[in-house]
């Protein structure tokens, strides 16, 4: 079996190996951007043969490694990690070129199919679409990803600057409205696949919960109860306080 | 899914006529004819998985057991228009034997293999005999291209097309002629 990252780009889902991925994030630091001529490809632009203007809210950084190529993928979300068999076919016919290039094997998963992503293919690819197409300009990049940060910040409550620096000092209590709003913000950062191994440990849930498709009830009423111990531990005397903020 | 019963009188030929949800070609309207031994299976359903760079026409891949096939729209392929009505939809895993020849030694005999596809067609399906009262047409008038039609016939009510689907999973274009 193979493990597999399954990445929404656009209006299209494929995986990636996770032997691919160095690393996952949700921001990317200045440091990284200016250390090198790294550069950073959209996946939901390439695959729509076009330029990347704006990321979605929520979209992950893959930092992807095959053969002599390191890049960072820019993915609209990340969806599931999966297991697939080994034995994989090609595209049948009549799949375009492109697409055969770009995903030159496919695997059939709770029958469902699944198109492996070709990392090595992704430069070429790009180079071959035209000239700035799936590219996520690096220049323009620190903007851009600050607005990527924004969004990200966005997507969690607005709890006001004040209030999670009085939680940090010592809450007394947590109200009923803050921790509806954590806890809607919490799934919602799991069900956009922010919440991933290095945030939250497979092994932490409870065995066989994570379904094919999206996220089980059972493993959102496991995050609301760990959400509410959290909640619980935070207005604990004697114990530092912990913020609810993204 | 019900499969209606049709005895024209006249017929010779078991066939599957799967009607199409597009506009009428020459006043009727089309038609697909299979043999009923070119169908594995009618879906009611698909989960198709969309293939980024294609042709507006090849609408995904689909699972169907244990083989990954393509899902054609057979409509936008011959480039007819949808009659815009709101149908039910069904899919039809099709299949025909082709012949190919091994690309490295040209002395080996050539193999058939057999090809598969899933074809989106309306819920109008019906089982039946062939009529003899149809008239034989040429593609180009009514805008398909020869090579991926192995007949096209003017019934009364109906145009009927007999698609090539090897040549249809083998093209890279449209069949529509430009």
């Amino acid at each position: 079996m193979k493990k597999v990252c399954l990445v929404k780009g656009g209006n299209f889902v494929l995986g990636i190996e996770d032997r691919y991925i160095i690393s996952r994030q949700n921001v990317m630091l200045p440091q990284e951007l200016a250390s090198g001529e790294r550069e950073i490809f959209h996946l939901g632009s390439l695959l729509a043969r076009k330029h990347c203007e704006r990321p979605e809210p929520g979209s992950v950084f893959l930092q992807l490694h095959k053969g002599d190529n390191t890049f960072f993928l820019l993915v609209d979300q990340v969806i599931d990690e999966i297991e697939l068999p080994e034995q994989t076919t090609r595209l049948p016919p009549p799949s375009p070129e492109l697409a055969e290039q770009l995903c030159p094997q496919v695997a059939i998963c709770m029958n469902l199919v699944v198109l492996l992503l070709d990392p090595a293919q992704v430069i070429p690819i790009a180079r071959q679409l035209g000239p700035g197409v799936g590219l996520f300009a690096v220049e323009g990049a620190k903007n851009s990803l600050g607005a990527v940060a924004e969004v990200v910040k966005d997507s969690g409550p607005s709890t006001p600057k004040k209030q999670i620096q009085k939680n940090k000092k010592r809450p007394k209590s947590v109200d009923e409205e803050t921790f509806k709003r954590v806890m809607s913000w919490t799934i919602a950062q799991f069900k956009q696949g922010k919440v991933g191994t290095e945030h939250l440990a497979a092994d932490q849930l409870p065995p066989g919960l994570v379904q094919q498709e999206g996220v089980s009830e059972t493993v959102i009423q496991y995050l609301i109860d760990q959400i509410s111990l959290r909640c619980q531990e935070s207005i604990t005397p004697g114990r530092p306080g912990e913020h609810h903020g993204g | 899914m019900a499969v209606k019963k049709k005895r024209p009188t006249g017929a010779k030929a078991k066939t599957v006529s799967v009607y199409l949800d597009s506009d009428e070609i020459q006043g009727r309207k089309p038609a697909l004819l299979f043999t009923a031994g070119q169908i594995d299976e009618v879906l009611a359903e698909a989960e198709i998985q969309e293939l980024p760079f294609a042709s507006e026409y090849l609408l995904g891949l689909c699972a169907w057991r244990e083989q990954v096939l393509p899902i054609i729209d057979l409509v936008r392929f011959f480039g007819l228009g949808s009659s815009g009505k709101k149908e039910e939809e069904r899919y039809l895993v099709v299949r025909t034997v082709d012949t190919v020849s091994p690309e490295n030694d040209k002395n080996l005999p050539s193999e058939k293999v057999i090809l598969r596809c899933i074809l989106k067609v309306s819920d109008q399906i019906i089982s039946g005999d062939i009529p003899t009262d149809c008239e034989a047409v040429y593609p180009k008038q009514v805008g398909f291209a020869p090579i991926f039609v192995r007949g096209l016939f003017r019934g009364e009510k109906e145009v009927f097309i007999l698609p090539d689907i090897a040549a249809i999973i083998r093209s890279n274009s449209q069949g529509g002629v430009e």
